[in-house]
Order: C-alpha cells, then sequence, then structure tokens
C-alpha cells in the first residue's frame, strides 16, 4: 500500500544509494532535509565505506548537514553540563530523555540526529525545586501567556519550555511521559525507578532499554505535532535493532507495555516501523503486539493517516488527503491527551487567540 | 549554454513552465517564476551565467510566487519560497528581484559548511585577494564595485567562502547590491556597467544591482589565495588610510562576521587560524574611490 | 593549592602579539585572552604554580610597581578564577 518513496528506500537500504542517478539524488536530498534525516543517511552510508561513492554534489549536502549535526551533539553534551552544574544542589540524578538519552548513552540512534531541546524527567514533587535551580542558573519560562502558563501547569505532563537567557537554549522539564488527562495512565513511578545511572556518571541517569522504546513510541503516536514523525520513527527503528542483542529484551518488553497501559503505542510502533524501514523483529514480539492492536475499522483508518502523516511534509511525498491526514491525527492526539470537554475549551483557546506581535 | 542564448520570451516561457538549472560559481540553483520583474533582472544581469538543465541535479530549489491570497487584488506581493518553503515574509512585488537576490545568499549562508562563510566582498588581483568584511553601512559594495571596475575580479560582494582545509577563497560572482547614493555614485564611475531598475523603499532602502563583470563569470572556479583582510569605513571627507590591525582582534572581529564559524566548531577555529595567519589585516578609512583604488594598487603580500 | 594549564585546552589556542584567541572545544565558544591573562598562561604552562610563586614570576614583567601587592593579587587571583570558568586551567 505504500509508494516507494526514495527517502523509505534510502534508509532501509543504504547500499542501493550507490546506483541512484543524480534527479533521483536531487529529491532524496530535499525529501531527508524535509525529514531532518540528511544527516542521517550521510553517517549511514559512511559506515558502509560508501560516502565517497556518491556523486560529489549530492556528497556536499549530506556532509554539510553532518556539519550540523556533529555541532548539535557536542552543543548537547555543553548544555548537559550546564543542567547538571544547574541541578546539582536539587540531590537526585537527572533522567535524559529521547534525543539527549541517545547521545549520552552512546547509542547508534543519536548519530546524525539533530536536535531542538534538551528533555529531563523529575519526580513531579521535585518539580517546584527543580524550576527554582533552573532559574537559578539562567533559564526563564517561554510562554508568558497566562493561558499558556496554566494550561501547562494544570494538565500537561511538563513544565512550560524554559530557554537560558544567554545560551537560547531549550530544556522541556517532564514529570510523565503523557499528560495527567489522557486516557492512558504509565505509572511515571515506575519508570524513573527503572532508570540507569550512565556509565561513568553519579549525577544522569536514562531510561531502561525497553522503557526508551515505550517512551519513543508515546511520544511519536500520541503527539500532536508529526512534524518529525519520520525522524521519530527511524529512532525507534534504531532502538529495536539495537537492544535486539539484550538477553529477554523482546519478552520483556511485551510485559513492560501491558504493566504500564502502554500496548497499544507498542503495537503501533513496531506495526509501522516494520512497514516503513522493515525493523527485523521477532515472530513472537509480533504476536505477542497484537494486544494492543485497535478493531480492525480503526487500524484501517489509522494506516491511512500514519501512512501520509509519518512522511516528510514534502510536496513529493503528499496527496490530496495529507493535509487533511495531519490535522485528523492532530485532532486525535489531542484528543487521546484531553478528556473531551477540555479539549473543546483549548481548541477554542487556540482558534480564538489573537495573533501575538511580534 | 548561456541564459542569453534565449530569446526574452523562450526565458519567460521556461522559467514559468519548466524552472531553469541556473550555475553561479559552484552552486546551481533551479529557479522557477513567472513575476515579471524577476525574468527581466535574470534576463539582463544573469545573461552570462551557464544554464546546466543536462545534471538534473540543483542545490537548492527556488520558487518566486505572489501568494494567493485577497491580497493579490490590493497591494501585489511577492513570497520567496525554499523548496516549497516560506523563508521570508512576503515583500512588495517590485521588490521581487532583490528578494530573490537575498534568498540566493540565504541558501548559501544557511547550507554550505565546507566553507567558513564570511559575510564579505572579495575581490582579487595578481592571485591575491582581499576579503572585505564589514558591516551594512560601511561602504563595502561601493568599494567592491569600484574597484571591479577598475581591474580587480570578483569573486563576490556578499560571501567569502574560505575552503576549509587548504583556506582557498572559492569565488561566486553574482549581481553586485548597491544601496541609496552609491547606485548613482557607481554609475558615474563607470558608465558601461549594467545595472538593474532601481527598486525603492526595500529595507535596505533603495536597492539596485550592477552585473558582474564578464571576466569574473570566466573565471568562477578559479580558487584564490587570500593575502589581506580589510575592514573598510567610508567617512565623509576622510582621508584615505590604512591602519594595522592586530591578527587577534581581526580574528575575532572575522568570526562576529561570519555566518557558520560557530557551527564549523574546532575546523571553524583552524580555518580561521590559518586565514588570518596568512592575511595582513587593517582597518580602512575613505571617502574618494580613486584613492582608495591607488591605495589598494600599492598592497604588498605578506612574504 | 597550584594552578595548572588543562593540556587538552591549549591545544586549540594561538597567539599573536601579546595577545591570545582560545577554542573551548566543549562549550565550543571562543575567547580573546588580553595581554595579561596570556602571561598567565604561559608562566603556568611552564610549570604549575601557587599563588605566591605566579605572582611573584609576574610582578616584574608586567611592571606592577604602580600598584600595591594587595591589588595585584587580587587582579590574578580574579583572572585565574576566569581562566578556571573558561575551562583552561584548573587547580591541584
Amino acid at each position: 500500500m505504500i509508494q516507494n518513496y526514495l527517502i523509505l528506500q534510502a534508509l532501509r537500504e543504504p547500499e542501493a544509494l550507490i546506483s541512484l542517478s543524480l534527479p533521483d539524488w536531487d529529491l532524496l536530498i530535499r525529501q531527508a532535509r524535509r525529514a531532518n534525516l540528511l544527516a542521517r543517511i550521510c553517517i549511514l552510508l559512511d559506515e558502509r565505506g560508501l560516502l565517497e561513492r556518491v556523486p560529489s554534489k549530492p556528497r556536499k549536502h549530506l556532509k554539510w548537514s553532518r556539519v550540523t549535526s556533529e555541532k548539535q551533539i557536542q552543543a548537547v553534551h555543553w548544555e548537559i553540563t550546564q543542567i547538571r552544574n544547574a541541578l546539582a544542589k536539587i540531590g537526585m540524578p537527572v533522567i535524559l530523555l529521547k534525543g539527549a538519552a541517545y547521545v549520552m548513552a552512546k547509542l547508534p540512534s543519536a548519530k546524525g540526529r539533530l536536535f531542538s531541546d534538551i528533555d529531563i524527567i523529575v519526580p513531579k514533587d521535585s518539580l517546584n525545586a527543580v524550576e527554582a535551580a533552573l532559574m537559578l542558573h539562567g533559564w526563564a519560562a517561554t510562554h508568558h501567556d497566562a493561558y499558556d502558563q496554566r494550561y501547562y501547569r494544570t494538565w500537561m505532563h511538563e513544565l512550560p519550555p524554559m530557554q537560558h537567557i544567554k545560551r537560547m537554549t531549550v530544556i522541556d522539564v517532564h514529570h510523565a511521559i503523557l499528560p495527567e488527562t489522557a486516557a492512558l495512565h504509565p505509572d511515571s513511578a515506575k519508570l524513573l525507578a527503572a532508570a540507569q545511572l550512565l556509565d561513568g556518571y553519579d549525577d544522569l541517569k536514562v531510561f531502561a532499554p525497553i522503557d526508551m522504546v515505550l517512551h519513543s513510541a508515546v511520544h511519536l503516536f500520541y503527539n500532536d505535532q508529526l512534524d518529525q514523525g519520520l525522524r521519530d520513527l527511524v529512532d525507534i527503528d534504531s532502538l529495536l535493532r539495537h537492544f535486539n542483542s539484550l538477553p529477554a529484551f523482546w519478552p520483556s518488553l511485551a510485559v513492560r507495555a501491558r504493566e504500564l497501559e502502554l500496548s497499544r503505542p507498542l503495537f503501533y510502533a513496531l506495526r509501522y516501523a516494520v512497514h516503513f524501514l522493515k525493523t527485523p523483529i521477532p515472530l513472537d514480539m509480533i504476536i505477542a503486539a497484537q494486544i494492543g492492536r485497535p478493531n480492525s475499522l480503526t487500524l484501517m483508518l489509522i494506516d491511512q493517516l500514519f501512512e501520509r502523516a509519518l512522511m516528510p511534509a514534502h510536496k513529493s511525498c503528499s496527496d490530496w488527503l495529507t493535509g487533511a491526514a495531519r490535522q485528523i491525527l492532530y485532532v486525535r492526539a489531542t484528543w487521546l491527551r484531553m478528556p473531551s470537554l477540555l479539549l473543546v475549551r483549548h481548541l477554542f483557546h487556540k482558534a480564538f487567540i489573537s495573533p501575538k506581535v511580534e | 549554454m548561456n541564459v542569453s542564448a534565449l530569446t526574452p520570451s523562450e526565458l519567460k516561457r521556461r522559467l514559468r513552465k519548466t524552472g531553469i538549472f541556473l550555475q553561479t560559481g559552484s552552486f546551481t540553483t533551479y529557479l522557477k517564476t513567472s513575476i515579471s520583474c524577476v525574468v527581466e533582472g535574470i534576463g539582463l544581469l544573469y545573461a552570462d551565467y551557464p544554464l546546466v538543465e543536462q545534471d538534473g541535479f540543483a542545490d537548492f530549489h527556488i520558487t518566486l510566487v505572489r501568494p494567493r491570497n485577497l491580497r493579490r487584488w490590493f497591494k501585489p506581493q511577492a513570497l520567496f519560497l525554499f523548496d516549497g518553503n516560506t523563508i521570508f515574509k512576503p515583500l512588495p512585488l517590485d521588490q521581487a528581484f532583490p528578494m530573490l537576490e537575498w534568498g540566493l545568499n540565504w541558501c548559501v549562508s544557511n547550507h554550505v559548511n565546507h566553507c567558513l562563510v564570511i559575510h564579505a566582498a572579495v575581490v582579487e588581483k595578481n592571485g591575491y585577494a582581499v576579503i572585505m568584511p564589514a558591516p551594512p553601512g560601511s561602504g563595502k559594495s561601493t568599494l567592491c564595485a569600484a574597484l571591479i571596475n577598475r581591474g580587480w575580479r570578483l569573486l563576490s560582494d556578499e560571501l567569502a567562502l574560505v575552503r576549509v582545509g587548504d583556506g582557498k577563497l572559492i569565488p561566486l560572482p553574482r549581481p553586485v547590491s548597491l544601496k541609496n547614493e552609491s547606485i548613482e555614485i557607481i554609475r558615474h564611475y563607470e558608465p558601461k556597467a549594467i545595472f538593474s531598475r532601481k527598486v525603492a523603499d526595500t529595507i535596505k532602502g533603495t536597492v539596485a544591482h550592477m552585473k558582474a563583470p564578464s571576466d569574473s563569470l570566466v573565471r568562477a572556479t578559479e580558487v584564490v589565495q587570500v593575502a589581506w583582510i580589510i575592514f573598510p569605513k567610508y567617512q565623509a571627507g576622510a582621508k584615505a588610510c590604512l591602519e594595522v590591525l592586530p591578527q587577534s582582534r581581526a580574528f575575532m572581529r572575522v568570526a562576529d562576521n561570519s555566518f557558520n564559524y560557530s557551527l564549523l566548531g574546532l575546523s571553524g577555529f583552524k580555518t580561521m587560524t590559518n586565514l588570518i595567519d596568512a592575511s595582513l589585516c587593517y582597518d580602512f578609512k575613505y571617502s574618494k574611490l580613486d584613492d582608495a583604488i591607488e591605495m589598494f594598487g600599492a598592497l604588498k603580500p605578506k612574504v | 593549592m597550584k594552578w595548572q594549564v588543562i593540556p587538552d585546552q591549549i591545544v586549540n589556542c594561538c597567539s599573536w602579539n601579546d595577545e591570545l584567541v582560545f577554542y573551548n572545544k566543549l562549550s565550543g565558544d571562543t575567547h580573546l585572552l588580553g595581554s595579561m591573562a596570556t602571561q598567565v598562561l604561559l608562566e603556568l604552562q611552564q610549570s604549575p604554580l601557587d599563588m605566591l610563586l605566579l605572582t611573584e614570576a609576574l610582578a616584574p614583567r608586567l611592571q606592577a610597581k604602580t600598584v600595591t601587592y594587595e591589588e595585584f593579587s587580587f587582579q590574578t587571583e580574579h583572572l585565574l578564577n576566569e581562566l578556571n570558568t573558561l575551562g583552561l586551567i584548573e587547580c591541584s
């Protein structure tokens, strides 16, 4: 059912890129740039010793983007040093999420990745102390609008994003992986309890491998912003391929998903990882994941939607339904995270808010 | 085949229907537009640039369009799209050609990372180049326009591309952007120079673009060694004067004028170090172009 | 307590005349160090020194006659802290 987009071919089988024509490269570079995956493709080729066999014009673009990614990874390291300093007196380890976690845990998902902010998670009862410590060290709230502040603090699973006044970097401080209003209630305490110290640090932790996979699944399929959709799916693919070698990884993944009420997002993550990126997943796991499968009618609809919305927002990857699919998924994600009355209130406010003067 | 090989109506048809693959320096831009002042500007100032559709590969994909909203009936506007995405706010339609020029600069300064990209004019004579980094209003483009009409070769009037690795300067000769009084000054200075139509009331005031000399286009692939970094400053009534600038200070000022120094990290630092080491660095005040030309002519490279 | 240059960092320094441009590879920032800071670094690069020995080494070269000893040590200490913050030197 899926069209054979170049960007997917490149991610599944980088070896095949060597025979690509220049007009195909032209299109691939544009799709990959829009999906923030250009540097990723550069790394995939370089790891296979094929980068120098790419024609020089497209190779230049791949390398340009790798420079950006390398700089961002350096910046993530530095930013984490600053966060550690700021939170040193809180007296508990900082748990890194998503990209920052992949970088510090030296996971292959970090390679060629681009970053917009740093996400951390802390117990809900230390939220105020963490916020105060960050403010003391130069981070300030970004959402000054009273509605936004109240919205975040009442309903969301994170503080309003904070930006450092000098470095302009952004940190998202979470206390859960889904809003409290969501239909699913993964127990944050269990996630925090299972988090593991990073090698060489006594103040930095990341989620346990199975929780890392589950969190990235939740992030992708319950997020109202799908513009990074394919990049997030690439994260999941890369985590699964990497953790495949851990003993009992797959059986514990299925059990943990059920324990945390995350069987549904896990089902979707595995389904679309296989579908788009041909991620190798053991048959037992595929069968175990069926527990999270929605009814067939829903699944048919969701397939139609993600088929479009996970592709880069580039005209070569769009049809007449793409815009509608993104819109429906936006409402769906918001719906899944909020009870209906609250949703109406939120969308109403978003729709009628007067434009801010920049 | 150059743009000039197309008749005006053929150029217009191609720009509207199929788009053109335009080569500027070492970059290829795919350009599509039906806005007539852009078509006219391309025909005039890009006449001697090669068309390279045979590759089917472009570094940057640009479309200039008129936004499809109610406004098109009132004050018409132009929109610059980079591969389908809006980069700048729309501008009045008559500013579409300057917007294309600014957009082309944006494409290079936001993507190109095998070079240290500095906001500077670059000209060359006898195998040695001068980099003139400068904030707007310093008279850098005026001086650059004068120099290239008096025997210096144009590498760029906006973007110095210093190749990481060997520090060589890569040419990117494109039309020279002139503002306000400078337009008439250069018109008088070199009556044979070809100019685009003046566009008033842009964010930079009145602007016009001067066609790059054809010799600089012929030599658009010849890389050059840097010899001088000169910070020009036009000052009414000032006697032309070169003042030696400590290299450590020059380093920081060039870094300030660079688009990607920080992005390049350690290789940016190394490239900049080599650039500063290879260059004599000066502050330069002037008021008369002829005096400036004479002083530049007498420059001696570092031994 | 002795101050010493962090060898890994000093690699990315370049000095012209009496000033020094320094690239901090951890933060990615570039700093211009004035002549006094440069002198301090050069001293510490030769051998780790404590405050007293460093002051002794610097005073004659920096023509410190116009300031009191207290002022001079205060300045030096301040500078050492700044160089430490920039990640150029550490104390052991």
